[in-house]
Order: structure tokens, then C-alpha cells, then sequence
């Protein structure tokens, strides 16, 4: 956008803000229609029927937007006026018309969907729906992976209440999540399910030394392969099972070693015959049916259970210590909870992964809920399993089978229909102690009131509980029992508006309009933050605050936004801001092709799983947004670290690692999320990642294509089809029409040239890591931006942006985060309090909580 | 919710064959609905949708004998091409159809247009959106009231996706996308596994529970701008229609689930293994279909413009992406790639229609095809050109519907030439120099032939009296 532009918008918005026309039509659009469109399209000749001197120039409120975007892009690819006429404008005339057009395009959509710079009610998404649920019935389950798939707003956001639609399909689904979420909770048996246990000591694994051979027959299957302790074994463990009848749980090691007190098992995460070789190498063996590279050749200690309660909270206690490995290792503890589906089918899903140091024996406990597991097998008379490895891996370091860190592991527990008390606390904490437990119409409404006042996320009227307690009344008669109408009743308050619908109500509502802007309750505030910085309801502590009328305090505000990042549920932040601002899902609508690349589908969880471990890392330790550029870390484990080559990674989920220089990895940008969820899955695509970083990271997208014309010409005969993807970029740019546009954008795209299309790294003309047939490329990532500033490569980029862009970037990044926060789209009345944010948090060294923070205290997130 | 499969009881599964399923609960089911209504009156709807057109060759080139999708030839006189060849058996049950579209969006690039297949509402390529009912829920009106379900709505991608990049085939009277069901096991769950035992007391614990919802969302529309009204309205109608759902669910309380075979479904598969996806879910429309759990139903194959995992639906045939293949077929092999993946597209179609051909009609004379008309096809034909559709009727027979031809509608562009050969989109908004007829006319004459009263559709015309 030029100089004269940036007035002409301002100038626009200020003095008409609601009404977008083809604005500056008057002094910029008419006298060009007029000097080279009229006399064809005019009062004395209509060519095709069109008369442009009779167009209506109202965007919004005319009839003729449609025929407007006919004109623009017919401008715009050079179409009209035709070859043949004679008056022909000039290329900067041309480019003018079109970037009026576009401009006042933009500001019509903006002035459609506008809210008045206002919160919108809108509905929970499918991922707050679930954490609300959550932490309203402190039960952790997998509520929302029934309901339809959401779309994202223009901006990428999935909280904007334009994309969040309601049907009767939802409803359904919520009365029946809600409903079963429920009786689960309240309609639980009388008396405590009967827990299956089993207790495991892998000492006993190993047999005793053979007696002597002696006997021809024993000669005979000696010779035959034997199965030795370490490779395998299965033995009954010592267990409690509810129905005798079932066949007793299995014990099974593969690939442990006795401990030498010989009162335990040793495991590590690779197996005493894994060679050290290259580390880049392919995995020896890939395991499972999914080829998941775990299973099959990583030593497991396994315990296999038949017809256990599999839907119901499970306790692991494990006894072990740990042995640290060369250079500080430590092993990890990973365990998982499966089942076999079929003959070597199996399913299985992680339940916790940690970092071992204690080199004493030490009891680790875990609970977790067996529903959220593939726990139950679909064949019958196939086992359930649970099992731990060893996630310390070898990676891409070079340690020996000695030198590997390894778990000793003394003995494991498992406990499932594990129940500390009975009923549950979750059923305490709906059927709560009360003087009026006996008086059951009292003690109904006491009941329903608490439940509405945590599901409304408010203090509730009497007037609305009076309405509750008359439909628990009313299907009082129609229910088997007092428990099972409190069912119903709860889950109509979990599919009301009130639960459903984030609403603030308008301080004055004068015939359907708003009148007045007016500060948030306390209340409002308190769910406003937490599914800001939780995807979630707000907790005790904040409800409390909004009790006392405390929460809008500067001071306590502050304090609250620094517990709730400090909050492991701040992950909810992290994962969903950074999903929806970097488009990860752009990772999945993409498939990597098998003619360039052998890549494991299963991998592309790992790029998207950095990018929001680095936000989370940038976030909990109260980094600067410049580490969004750049980085002297990056977050790890050693899947990730063979992808992109990086020796000496090893260990098992992600971590921050120490980077230099040599590697190329620092920032969002040299991120495979970023790097392949903008290729085309075979080559680099420049185009694609320019408008990534002019898009998310600039906040300034550059206008949408022309709608017939595509990314690139298609290779049309031999000529075309041989070029290479930056070759026919070059060729495209050619066209006149095409040329302006990508002035602006592909010079942002171009310096990622030395990553391929899965964003590992190259340069010089020949790429290894694709197939041979692909190899050659010819790697040139100089470029020169449209003001004509000349960049090397990606480091050369960075430079720029956090030098000459970065106030463009921070204003960027709040503005992002401000959308996500709000919910909404910004708009032009919240250009003071950005700017206001941007210039506190230039001065609090770019922090990106600073920029959290300030959103917070800003005006939009304060007033309704 | 409950992730797992233990919520059917497997012993309940008749085991065998498919005539294994003339099954008790039917008797019960004609003496509840009407014990006049003679099976044969049964009339049945289901429309699939190709995203990303069709291969359409030049003439001159090569691939045009093989590789072009619509057939050679005129009216009785014609031949399948290979797009088509696997409904070769089913020749006298097919009607391939050209030279039809709808007149709002011809010059509409192809990747908006999926939204408006079944409506024909003028849905534009940007701005305002409104659209309006679609074929098949006109029909579902009415049918509607015989089964347990009103209308399966499926689709590959789920949901409802997003204004012109729709990820369902349906739209409702207001013309609001009902969003689709993509997960075989909930398809499955929802035709075939009750819920609950209790279900009288169910229902009407949902319809006090409903009136509740309504009285809370009234009381809340009270402090709310007009902005933030008419979300709520959103969510008001949502919950009336729930009530209409649940009140015919009433009705319907007494009668049995069937029970079916389920020990061939696969119905933990996903759109990465997309031969046996499309499998499944064609089944589950032939299950619903046999049971007469309903009479409508939509499958959207994809979403327009290769977004989403529908687009993984060519790796049955070896490519990698589905859309990719559209713009690909200049290259060596190119158009032949893309007939490949339409190829299998008519596999699995055809494999479907022939099962229903196969099955008798419970208690009626003839066949399920005979009395079920499919309709398949795509917005675009050549490149996102939002014209010439590429359509296929199939079945219907006892409905009147006629068949073996291959039908060009319109004037100018009999040989399908118009735009054949491009390869980029720069030609979906070309001058269009030739006639066609609207897509609409066609959906009267089959609405007509279903048993609707009505004598327009969208924009409709006329009828065709040839179909």
C-alpha cells in the first residue's frame, strides 16, 4: 500500500466509519471509469450490458458490489479496457485503480461484519466446551470429539462468533454429552465397584539358572531357539480380579535386564542390540501396524489384563529409581494404556511422560481415566495393556547401550475402579452436605442453584432458579428417582444459553440497540480471562475475586493474569492461540509426496507440536516476541532433531535445546509447521510462505488474488513443464498483471529457500534429503524487497524485521492475540488502545506477558 | 462420548446374510405407519456430490477417447468412456446427463459453488450469503414422515464448513447448512443403537427440558442488541427444530431398532484409507436404506479446492491429492490420472447401486433400485467451470424414470467443447456462447416423479420430459 493510501484510509475511516462505499469514488475511481471505461460502458454504448457511469458506488448498502468485483479484476488482469481501445492507461494508473478498489472492498467487508468495536455473544467452541466441562464436573474426558468440525474466521481465529454456528445437531449432541457426563457422576452404583489389581515384581521374570542338561530329550529342544530373560517372557502376576473365571492378568518383558541387586528390571530406550550408527538413519525396524517406530523395537515392560473395568479411573504406582546415563542423562518414565485389536493390531495412547532423577527408589502414583484410552479392546477375548518404556532415546546422539540412561523398575501397581472415596467427590461436590439434605424440595433447589451458579459462570436470579426447580418438579413425576430427575435437570442447565452462549448483557438496550458501552462486572471479567489464558471456565480463586467486587483491580488483575499463565491450564492458551494464528491445521490439509520425500505421516504431530511448545516456552518463560523471530533455542525431542539433523538430541519429549548457528533453526520461521504447511508437499512454495509471514507474522495480508488467476501458470507444453517451481515464480511474475502483486509478496517468501518443502535445510544446487530424482535444485535465496532493500537469505530477513519492522511486528503480535482475547474482529476504534499496548510493551522489553497483560488492562477487554 | 464400541450389544447382531434382515420389527413397523401403504409406494432419495469437476479433453487430444468423462455419443447411441465404464452393467439403469447448471453461478468460480448443487440459490463469490433449501430436504419433507429418520447427512469432511466452501450438501427451509456427519460409528450409532431403554421417559423429560431451553434463551434475548440477537436466534431454532426431532422420535418410540450385521463394517476407518471410508459409508446409506430407517439421504465425497482430508480420497488409486490431479492434466498422463480417480469414483458408485439392484424389495415387487433414484455429480465440468455439469441419474424405474441415455441439454456445445482442454482456471468466468438449461428443471421433474406436488424448484423453468 502506498504513502497516499495510508491517508486515504484514515481519512475514510474517520469520516465515514459505518458506511463503506467505492469510497474515494469521487476523486479516484470516476475520473479513471470516465477517461477509459465510459465510452464503451456509458450512456451512448453498453458493451455486454454494462453501464459503469450508472453503477451504484455503495459497497454495503448498493446493488452493485458484485459488478464492482467483476470491474476490479477485469481491470486487474489487464483484460479491460481491451487491447484494441486506444486509450490505454498507464501501468501506475492501473495499479492505482486496483489498490483504490481493493481498499475500499476491504473496508466495505470490514464495515459489514462489524460489531461496533463491541463483544458479540457467541457460543463455546467445540475445545472450551470441553475444558469447561471439565472443570466444571472435575472430570477429565474426551466431551467434544463427536461434535461437527469447526470452522476458522477470516483471520484464522475459531472463538469469532461469525464461524460459530448452532444447529439442531448440536443440541442433540450437547443433551447427550451432558447427559451421560452425568448419570456417569450422579447415577454411579450404590456400592463401591470391586477395583482389579494386579501387582507386578519383574525380578520373577527372570528363571532361575537351568538345571544341568542331561536327558537326550532336553539335548534336543535345547537346540531349538530359546527364549532368554531379557527377551521376552510372560509370567501371572500377583492380582486381585473381580471374576475369577476371567482369565488372570500377564506379565511380559521385552528386551529388559535383571537389575543387579536382582530385585528389579533395568529398561532402556533402546535395545542392547541397536547399533550406534548414523543417527539420521532410518529406525531399524518400524513396530506396530501403525508403524508408530515405538512398539517392536524399543524395550516395553508390558502388563496384559482381560475383561478389565476399562471405564473407569485407573491408579499406576510404580516403584523405581533411575540410572543416570554418559553426560547427565536421565531416563523417562512413559507409560500407556492400550489394548490388542487384533492379531500384532494394537491401540494404545500415552498417559504420562517424565523425567527420572532420583537414583533412590521412589513411588511415583498416577491417576488417570480409562475412558480417555483405547483401554477396551473392540475384539473380544483380546486383552487390555498397560506398559512403560523408556523414553529416553538415543536420538541423534551417540551413546552406547551402556552409556543410555535406563529405569529400574521395582515393582508397579495398578489399580483400576479406583475410587479414593466412594460416593465420588464429584458426586460430593453436586450432592454437597446441607441441613436440608432430608428435605428433599429444599435441598433440590439448593442443589440445581449451586450447580447453575459454576455452569452460568454468575451469580444466578431467583427468578431463574424458580424456573429450574418447576422443570425438576415437573419431571420429578416422570423419573425413576430424586438422583436420576437431578440428571435432567442439570443437563438443561448444560444445554441453556446461559451455559452455552458467552453473553454479556447491554447496560441499556433502547429498540434493539445498544446505547451505551459500560465496564464488565466482575463476573464477565472473570470468564473473559480464563478462556483468554485457560480455554476454560474461571476457577474458585476468580469467582471469589468477582464475589468480593475485586477482580477489576489493576493490582489484582495483574496478579491473576501472572497465576493463570503460571497455571499448567495456561496450555490451553498456548495450544489454541498458536494453532489458530499459525494455521497449524495448515499442516494436515497437506500431504507430503511420496515421489520426493519417505515421510511417516504420524511425523507431522511433531511440527505441530513444536511450534506450540515454543509459544508455551516464549510464554512461561516471559520471553520477548522477538523470539518469535529469532532464537538461540528450540524446542526438541529427538524425533524432531533427526528431521532436522541436528546431532546430539537425545531423550524424549519436547525440550528446550541450546541451538548454534550452524543448524539454522531459531524463530517461528525455520519451524517445519510454518515451512511445510506452506510448500506444496513436493517443492518449496515462496509464494505461500511470503503471504505466512506478511499474513500472520506482519499483519498486513496482501490483497487476494485476482480470483482467475492461479498460484502459478500451469506448465502448458514441455517448455513450461520443466521449469522448476522458483523458475516459473520468476515466469509468472512476467506477466504484467501478475507483476506488482508479487513485487510485494514473494520477497518474503524467497529467503526460506534453503528449507525444503518439509523445512529441513539446504543449500549449493542439490538437495540429499529428496529422493534422487528431485535432488537437483539450484538454491538461490536473495531477493530484493519492493523498496528495494536486498536480502541475502532468512537470517538477512529476520534482521530486517526485528530492526526496520519491528514496530510493524509488535503491533502485529498484539493485535493477534487482541483478536484471539476478544473474540472478535478489531476494528478501527481499537487503533488507541493498541497503539496504546504496543508503546507499554516497547518499553517492557517486548515481553510477550507484557503484551498479555496490557490486553487485559486495555479498554476493549474491560467495557462490554 | 464413550469412546468405544461396548455400547452394542454384539449378541443382539443378527449374523448372515442380507435376506436374514426380513426381520420381525418390520411387521410392527407397516402396522404403526399405515397399514395401507404398500412398500412399493415407497420412493427413495440420495445425492452424492464429486467435488473439483471432471475430466473434459479436447477433442483433438489423445486422452479424449478414454479419458473424457462425459460418454460418445447421443441419446441410446452411446459409449462409456473409461471415467464411466464401470457402470456399463447398470446401462439400463443410468442416464448420464450434460448441458445442465445452475444460470446464478455460471460465472462463479467452481470452488464456491459446492454450496449451491442441491439449491441453486444464487450464492455468489463473495459478500452476503444466503442460501435456500436444497433438493433434498424438500423431499424429506414429505418422505420424511415414514422413517425414524428424516434425511441422512453425510459428508467426507463433517460439519457444515464455511459460506461457498460448504462441507455439507443440505440446507434447511432458511437456508441453513445442516452440518453433516462424517464418523461411520456415529452414522452407524445413531441408525441402528438405541440409546437408552428408558426412551418414552426420555422424550418426554427432552420435551420439558426444551420448553426450559426456550424460556432461558427468551429471557436472555431481552437484554441483548439486535447484533448479538440474532445469534440467539440461531440458537432458538436450533432448539425447535430439536423439538420437531424429538416429537417425531415419540411417534416412533414403540417400534424396535432393526438390527443388522455389522461384523463386515469397518467403522473405526477415516478418510486416509479412503477405499475403505467410501465403502463404509456407502453401506451405511444402503443399511439405512434396507431398514427404511429413511429415504434421504446426501453424501458429499469432498469439499471444493482440496481443503480438508477428503482430498486424501485419490490415494485409493495411488496419487496423493485429490485436487492436485485437476490442475495436473497437462503433464505426461495427466488427464488419464484424473479419469482414474473419477474412474474409481463410479467403482464404488456403481458397486452401490448394483447392491441395491440386487436386494428385493422387502414386500414389493421388483428391486431397491427400482424404487430409489441416486443422483451424482459435480458444479464444475471443465477446470471450476461452473457449467455442463457432469450428472448422473441412476434408478427409479418404478418411479417412471427412464434410462440408458446419455442426455445433452442446451445448445452450442454438443460436443462438450466449450472450454475443453483448460488447464488453468482462467477460463471458469469465459463468455458463454452457448445455451444450457437450469439444473433446477431437472430437480422438479425428479421431485415430480418422488411424489412431490410442485411445479418449480429454485429457478426452474420447465420439467425435462425425457429423464
Amino acid at each position: 500500500m502506498t504513502n497516499s493510501f495510508g491517508t486515504s484510509l484514515l481519512a475514510f475511516l474517520v469520516s465515514i466509519p459505518a458506511v463503506a462505499s467505492a469510497g474515494n469514488y469521487e476523486t479516484e475511481i470516476r475520473p479513471f471509469l470516465t477517461k477509459y471505461c465510459v465510452s464503451c460502458h456509458g450512456p451512448n454504448k453498453q458493451k455486454a450490458d454494462l453501464r459503469l457511469d450508472k453503477l451504484d458506488p455503495d459497497l454495503i448498502n448498493g446493488s452493485d458490489a458484485d459488478m464492482w468485483q467483476e470491474v476490479l479484476d477485469l481491470i486487474n488482469i489487464s483484460e479491460m479496457p481491451p487491447k484494441e481501445a486506444s486509450a490505454q492507461p498507464k501501468r501506475s494508473e492501473r495499479q492505482f485503480i486496483v489498490d483504490a478498489l481493493t481498499l475500499s472492498f476491504r473496508q466495505a467487508m470490514e464495515a459489514r461484519r462489524s460489531t461496533g468495536g463491541r463483544n458479540v455473544i457467541r457460543r463455546l467452541t467445540a475445545y472450551e466446551y470441553n475444558n469447561t466441562l471439565r472443570d466444571l464436573l472435575s472430570l477429565d474426558l474426551q466431551y467434544a470429539v463427536d461434535l461437527p468440525p469447526e470452522g476458522s474466521a477470516k483471520e484464522g481465529f475459531k472463538n469469532n462468533s461469525s464461524v460459530l454456528g448452532t444447529s439442531a445437531l448440536h443440541i442433540e449432541y450437547f443433551e447427550r454429552i451432558a447427559r451421560s457426563a452425568l448419570e456417569r457422576i450422579i447415577l454411579a452404583p450404590t456400592e463401591q465397584p470391586t477395583p482389579y489389581f494386579v501387582r507386578v515384581e519383574p525380578e520373577l521374570a527372570f528363571k532361575p539358572e537351568p538345571a544341568p542338561v542331561t536327558t537326550e530329550n532336553q539335548k534336543k529342544k535345547q537346540r531349538k531357539p530359546k527364549r532368554r530373560p531379557g527377551s521376552g517372557y510372560d509370567i501371572k502376576g500377583d492380582h486381585f480380579v473381580p471374576d475369577k473365571s476371567v482369565r488372570g492378568p500377564l506379565f511380559r518383558i521385552d528386551h529388559g535386564e535383571r537389575s543387579t541387586d536382582g530385585s528389579g528390571v533395568l529398561l532402556a530406550g533402546n535395545r542392547p542390540s541397536d547399533k550406534v550408527g548414523d543417527p539420521f538413519a532410518a529406525d531399524r525396524k518400524i513396530g506396530g501396524s501403525q508403524g508408530d517406530g515405538r512398539s517392536g523395537y524399543q524395550p516395553e515392560f508390558r502388563v496384559e489384563m482381560y475383561e478389565v473395568p476399562h471405564d473407569a479411573p485407573v491408579l499406576v504406582r510404580v516403584q523405581l529409581s533411575a540410572v543416570p546415563g554418559k553426560d547427565d542423562a536421565y531416563p523417562r518414565l512413559s507409560f500407556e494404556l492400550g489394548s490388542f485389536r487384533g492379531a500384532n493390531v494394537s491401540d494404545q495412547k500415552e498417559a504420562a511422560n517424565i523425567e527420572i532423577r532420583s537414583t533412590e527408589p521412589k513411588v511415583y502414583e498416577f491417576v488417570v481415566h480409562g475412558a480417555n484410552f483405547p483401554f477396551q479392546s473392540n475384539k473380544p477375548g483380546r486383552p487390555s495393556y498397560f506398559r512403560i518404556f523408556n523414553d529416553y532415546r538415543r536420538g541423534t546422539s551417540h551413546l552406547t547401550y551402556e552409556e543410555l540412561p535406563k529405569l529400574n523398575i521395582d515393582w508397579v501397581e495398578i489399580k483400576c475402579n479406583h475410587y479414593d472415596a466412594w460416593p465420588s467427590p464429584q458426586k460430593k461436590a453436586i450432592f454437597f452436605d446441607s441441613e436440608h439434605r432430608n428435605d428433599e424440595p429444599v435441598y433440590a433447589r439448593e442443589v440445581i442453584a449451586r450447580f447453575m451458579t459454576r455452569a452460568y459462570r454468575r451469580p444466578v436470579s431467583d427468578a431463574e432458579v424458580d424456573r429450574k426447580t418447576a422443570l425438576f418438579r415437573k419431571l420429578r413425576t416422570q423419573e425413576a428417582s430424586f438422583e436420576a430427575t437431578i440428571v435432567s435437570t442439570l443437563t438443561a442447565v448444560l444445554c441453556s444459553s446461559n451455559f452455552l452462549l458467552l453473553s454479556e448483557p447491554e447496560a441499556t438496550v433502547v429498540q434493539d440497540v445498544a446505547t451505551e458501552r459500560r465496564l464488565l462486572n466482575d463476573y464477565e471479567l472473570a470468564s473473559r480471562l480464563s478462556y483468554f489464558l485457560w480455554s476454560s471456565m474461571p476457577d474458585e480463586t476468580l469467582f471469589e475475586l468477582a464475589s468480593k467486587e475485586q477482580l477489576h483491580k489493576s493490582n489484582v488483575l495483574l496478579a491473576q493474569v501472572r497465576r493463570m499463565i503460571a497455571d499448567p491450564k495456561s496450555e490451553g492458551f498456548s495450544r489454541n492461540f498458536a494453532s489458530q494464528w499459525l494455521d497449524l491445521a495448515g499442516i494436515h490439509r497437506l500431504a507430503v509426496n511420496p515421489e520426493y520425500f519417505d515421510f511417516k505421516e504420524k511425523d507431522k504431530g511433531l511440527f505441530e507440536e513444536e511450534s506450540i511448545q515454543f509459544v508455551h516456552q516464549v510464554l512461561k518463560s516471559n520471553l520477548g516476541i522477538d523470539t518469535f523471530i529469532d532464537s538461540e533455542f528450540a524446542m526438541l525431542n529427538p524425533a524432531l532433531a533427526k528431521h532436522y539433523r541436528i546431532p546430539g538430541i537425545g531423550g524424549g519429549s519436547f525440550q528446550q535445546h541450546a541451538i548454534s548457528k550452524e543448524y539454522h533453526r531459531g524463530g517461528l520461521m525455520t519451524q517445519a509447521s510454518m515451512l511445510f504447511g506452506n510448500s506444496t508437499g513436493s517443492e518449496t512454495h515462496p509464494i505461500k510462505r511470503g503471504v505466512w509471514v506478511l499474513e500472520r507474522l506482519l499483519d498486513d495480508p496482501p490483497a487476494p488474488p485476482p480470483p482467475n488467476v492461479p498460484d502459478l501458470p500451469e506448465p502448458e507444453g514441455k517448455d513450461l513443464a520443466n521449469l522448476s517451481l522458483k523458475e516459473r515464480l520468476v515466469e509468472h511474475a512476467q506477466v504484467e498483471s501478475c507483476r506488482d502483486c508479487h513485487a510485494k509478496i514473494d520477497p518474503w517468501g524467497v529467503p526460506f529457500e534453503n528449507y525444503n518443502a518439509l523445512g529441513q535445510w539446504r543449500e549449493g544446487s542439490s538437495d540429499p534429503l529428496v529422493h534422487k530424482a528431485h535432488q537437483a535444485v539450484n538454491i538461490d535465496p536473495s531477493t530484493q524487497l519492493k523498496n528495494g532493500k536486498r536480502i541475502q537469505n532468512l537470517d538477512d530477513l529476520k534482521k530486517y524485521i526485528l530492526t526496520e519492522k519491528k514496530s510493524q511486528f509488535r503491533t502485529a503480535v498484539v493485535r493477534k492475540v487482541m483478536a484471539y482475547g476478544l473474540g472478535r474482529y478489531l476494528e478501527f476504534s481499537d487503533r488507541p488502545a493498541v497503539d496504546a499496548i504496543c508503546e507499554t510493551v516497547g518499553k517492557e522489553n517486548d515481553s510477550f506477558q507484557t503484551v498479555i497483560e496490557q490486553i487485559v488492562l486495555s479498554e476493549p477487554f474491560l467495557t462490554k | 462420548m464413550n469412546p468405544n464400541f461396548s455400547s452394542i450389544d454384539r449378541r443382539k447382531f443378527l449374523r448372515g446374510t442380507g435376506v436374514a434382515l426380513a426381520l420381525p420389527w418390520f411387521e410392527s413397523f407397516t402396522r404403526f405407519v399405515n397399514a395401507a401403504e404398500r412398500t412399493t409406494d415407497r420412493k427413495r432419495l440420495a445425492c452424492f456430490y464429486m467435488p473439483d469437476g471432471i475430466p473434459v479433453p479436447r477433442q483433438d487430444d489423445p486422452a479424449f477417447k478414454d479419458w473424457s468423462w462425459f460418454p460418445h455419443g447421443r441419446g441410446k447411441d452411446f459409449t462409456f468412456t473409461k471415467c464411466l465404464e464401470p457402470l456399463e452393467s447398470l446401462r439400463d439403469d443410468v442416464t448420464v446427463l450434460g448441458g445442465l447448471s445452475h444460470p446464478s453461478v455460471r460465472s462463479i468460480h467452481g470452488h464456491s459453488n459446492a454450496d449451491q448443487f442441491l439449491t441453486g440459490a444464487p450464492t455468489g463469490g463473495h459478500g452476503e450469503y444466503k442460501n435456500s433449501i436444497s433438493l433434498d430436504q424438500m423431499f424429506a419433507a414429505q418422505a420424511g414422515e415414514h422413517t425414524r429418520i428424516s434425511s441422512l447427512v453425510l459428508s467426507t469432511d463433517g460439519g457444515t464448513g464455511t459460506p461457498r466452501g460448504a462441507q455439507t450438501m443440505s440446507f434447511n427451509r432458511k437456508g441453513r447448512a445442516i452440518p453433516a456427519e462424517h464418523k461411520p460409528k456415529r452414522i452407524f450409532d445413531m441408525l441402528f443403537v438405541k440409546s437408552d431403554d428408558d426412551a418414552a421417559r426420555r422424550l418426554a423429560v427432552s420435551k420439558s427440558a426444551l420448553d426450559d431451553l426456550m424460556a432461558d434463551a427468551q429471557s436472555l434475548k431481552k437484554t441483548l442488541s439486535k447484533h448479538d440477537q440474532k445469534t440467539l436466534a440461531e440458537y432458538l431454532q436450533s432448539v425447535r427444530d430439536t423439538e420437531v426431532k424429538v416429537e417425531k422420535a415419540k411417534r416412533w418410540m414403540d417400534i424396535p431398532l432393526p438390527t443388522v450385521d455389522v461384523d463386515h463394517l469397518k467403522l473405526d476407518v477415516t478418510p486416509e484409507d479412503p477405499r475403505n471410508y467410501l465403502q463404509t459409508m456407502f453401506e451405511l446409506i444402503y443399511l439405512a436404506f434396507k431398514t427404511d430407517s429413511t429415504r434421504v439421504a446426501t453424501y458429499q465425497f469432498g469439499r471444493e479446492n482440496g481443503v480438508g482430508v477428503s482430498d486424501y480420497l485419490a490415494r485409493a488409486v495411488g496419487f496423493n491429492l485429490t485436487h492436485q490431479l485437476t490442475h495436473k492434466t497437462k503433464e505426461p498422463g495427466g488427464w488419464e490420472n484424473f479419469g482414474t480417480y473419477c474412474r474409481f469414483l463410479s467403482e464404488e458408485y456403481g458397486r452401490f447401486a448394483s447392491r441395491l439392484k440386487a436386494t428385493p424389495e422387502v414386500g414389493g415387487d421388483g428391486n431397491m433400485l427400482d424404487n430409489t433414484v441416486l443422483l451424482f455429480g459435480s458444479a464444475s465440468s471443465a477446470f471450476h467451470l461452473s457449467r455442463n455439469y457432469p450428472l448422473i441419474l441412476v434408478g427409479g424405474k418404478n418411479m417412471g424414470f427412464k434410462h440408458g441415455q446419455f442426455l445433452k441439454y442446451g445448445q452450442g456445445n454438443e460436443k462438450n467443447q466449450a472450454d475443453a482442454g483448460a488447464s488453468s482456471d482462467k477460463n471458469w468466468r469465459s463468455e458463454m456462447n452457448y445455451e444450457e438449461l437450469p439444473l433446477s428443471n431437472l430437480f422438479v421433474t425428479m421431485l415430480q416423479k418422488l411424489g412431490v406436488e410442485t411445479d418449480s424448484f429454485a429457478d426452474s423453468t420447465g420439467t425435462l420430459a425425457e429423464v
